[in-house]
């Protein structure tokens, strides 16, 4: 294919109108950086030069707040509604009310808001913040959301993660989980993520009013060993392929297949998004959304796992993968595209016979394929 | 005692500019603008297509670079890296807007290189017509595939940039050209602006590439 010519327009107007905006938006990004925390939620258009201005007049609003305010134990006390946000390695501790301690790590970004019932919303957009917050015997609600996961406290403190994907760990007592596909209980030493939470976490029978807490009330465990601890679903057989290859997730628990299809997508997105900052991480995922009941999304799986462990350096794992993805989907939309990729992972491995012999094969399936050219070229 | 103004040299080399710029100095910021904006403004402005999309995009890619600055540890370049930031700041706003019917202002500004008014409008309608059918695209199918055929990358930079394999950023590349060339035949406006280069097509020369592998 020829390259297709697209000329950028050039414009000495237009790229000084972007440096313009550029630059008050960078101060105003360094002046919110300092004072950590900045009232009013700024509004997103690039194009008001009144962006900056507001940024500036926020900043020093909220500086004037948190030094005027008692400082209380552990961090200051904002009010609602307001935007604390702290910079790449910086942290800031903050007290909601006199019940609630919020530690906002680093390059974290947390609005908070107060209802008229009192109850109190955390919106995590980035980073991560610690909560210590009272039992709510008879307290307002307090809740942290994170993307389309909201955790609603019981008495506890913990950590809720925005990035890559959220996560929750529990250091006492105990939250609820709610997210697409359930509710769950997480308690003191569980963690929660969109993937793994069937083995981090039990899952609620019924959900529950925030308004009568269950701090003493044990969550129903659906699974219980002989010695009736709970124990997470184990991961399906891998059909024959050697899992030893396959990376394994760090110590949080086996991973379980996502049990429903919106499950799956979630749990593919998070994999996709942990592919650069964990990626064995990402590789369990990947293969445990292979063993879900959703065929689409195991069959795209299985592809994303060959893709990842190939850009991982291992083509053997790759070729196992997609091998699986044959056996298992013989009539998958990605089966010609699988195809290709192990011959290339097969090329890649020094197998040249073994990759010779596969074009070929790819050239009998598809005869009309989009990779013949170079698979001919292959066979001779 | 008189007083004179004496303008400050910007640093010429990466490793000095990128230090001026974290230490807050703005005129190296400045610098490192101008002497990117070009390169940066071109590759988002062919991912996308969009000038006015382009024009943000470009500002949000500024932003990241110069809040991620410090975490330059001069592994690549400093353009590769800046490219690459670039990319990111694209497939996530092609992820994130979804399969999204395009703007009016697609490709609105072209400014064909010559020819007659006639042949500029074709030209704006062929281009038009090409980012529709990029936007049918998988964001990862899209990305790879306009950074190779429109902004004239090579595969190993598009994986590069992707982040990706080689094989992974090729096939990318495959599964989008298949696509398009679908579409192309159904569409004989499309067809002429992406009719094959003769047999020996620039995505056949891989050797150059390491597409030995």
């Amino acid at each position: 294919m020829k390259r297709i010519v697209v000329d950028p327009p050039v414009s000495e107007a237009r790229r000084e109108r972007v440096e313009r905006q550029l630059f008050q938006q960078l101060a105003a990004v360094r002046v919110a950086d300092r004072a950590e925390a900045v009232i009013p939620r700024p509004k997103k258009s690039r194009s008001n030069y009144w962006f900056a201005f507001g940024g500036l007049a926020a900043a020093a609003l909220a500086l004037l707040l948190l030094t005027t305010r008692d400082g209380g134990s552990g961090g200051q006390t904002v009010v609602s509604p307001s935007r604390v946000v702290t910079p790449v390695a910086g942290e800031t501790t903050f007290m909601i009310g006199r019940d609630a301690v919020i530690g906002a790590k680093s390059d974290t970004s947390v609005e908070w808001q107060q209802g008229n019932d009192g109850s109190i919303t955390l919106t995590l957009e980035r980073g991560a913040v610690d909560c210590q917050v009272e039992p709510r015997h008879g307290r307002p609600p307090f809740k942290v959301i994170s993307g389309d996961v909201t955790v609603i406290v019981v008495g506890t403190r913990f950590t809720v993660t925005h990035n890559p994907s959220p996560r929750v760990d529990v250091a006492h007592g105990k939250v609820r989980v709610e997210a697409p596909g359930g509710t769950w209980f997480v308690e003191a030493g569980e963690s929660w993520t969109p993937i793994g939470q069937v083995a981090a976490a039990k899952p609620a029978v019924t959900a529950e009013p925030i308004e009568e807490p269950v701090v003493d009330e044990p969550a129903p465990e659906i699974e219980m060993d002989p010695l009736q601890l709970p124990r997470a679903k184990k991961p399906a057989p891998s059909d024959g392929v050697d899992s030893a290859r396959s990376p394994k997730p760090e110590a949080r628990g086996p991973i379980a297949p996502p049990a429903t299809r919106e499950l799956a997508r979630e749990a593919y997105r998070a994999a996709q998004r942990l592919e650069n900052t964990d990626p064995k991480l990402a590789a369990a995922n990947y293969r445990a959304i292979a063993h879900g009941k959703d065929e689409g999304w195991a069959a795209t799986a299985l592809v994303a796992l060959a893709e990842l462990s190939l850009k991982q350096g291992d083509p053997a794992a790759a070729v196992e993968a997609l091998d699986e993805h044959s056996r298992k989907f013989p009539r998958s939309a990605m089966r010609e595209d699988a195809a290709w990729f192990r011959i290339e992972a097969l090329r890649t491995m020094g197998k040249r016979d073994e990759a010779r012999g596969a074009a070929a094969d790819y050239l009998r399936e598809f005869p009309d394929g989009v990779y013949v050219k170079p698979a001919a070229r292959l066979v001779k | 005692v008189g007083l004179s103004i004496v303008e400050r040299p910007t640093p010429e080399d990466d490793a000095e500019l990128v230090a001026a710029c974290i230490s807050g100095d703005l005129v190296a910021q400045r610098a490192l603008f101008r002497r990117e904006y070009p390169r940066v403004n071109a590759t988002v402005y062919r991912l996308i297509g969009s000038a006015r999309d382009a024009d943000d995009l470009v500002q949000e890619t500024f932003i990241a670079v110069f809040r991620g600055l410090s975490r330059f540890r001069g592994d690549s370049k400093l353009a590769t890296w800046i490219d690459r930031i670039a990319v990111r700041v694209v497939f996530h706003h092609i992820r994130t807007r979804g399969r999204a019917p395009l703007s009016l202002d697609v490709i609105g500004d072209v400014e064909a290189s010559g020819g007659s008014t006639d042949a500029q409008a074709h030209a704006r309608d062929g281009l038009r017509r090409l980012y529709g059918a990029l936007a049918e695209l998988t964001p990862e199918a899209r990305t790879a595939f306009a950074l190779f055929a429109i902004d004239g990358r090579s595969i190993s930079e598009v994986a590069q940039l992707t982040q990706t394999s080689f094989v992974a950023a090729k096939c990318r590349i495959w599964r989008a050209r298949r696509e398009i060339m679908k579409k192309a035949k159904e569409d004989p406006v499309l067809a002429e602006l992406v009719k094959p280069e003769r047999e020996a097509g620039r995505f056949t020369r891989t050797a150059a590439d390491g597409g030995g592998k």
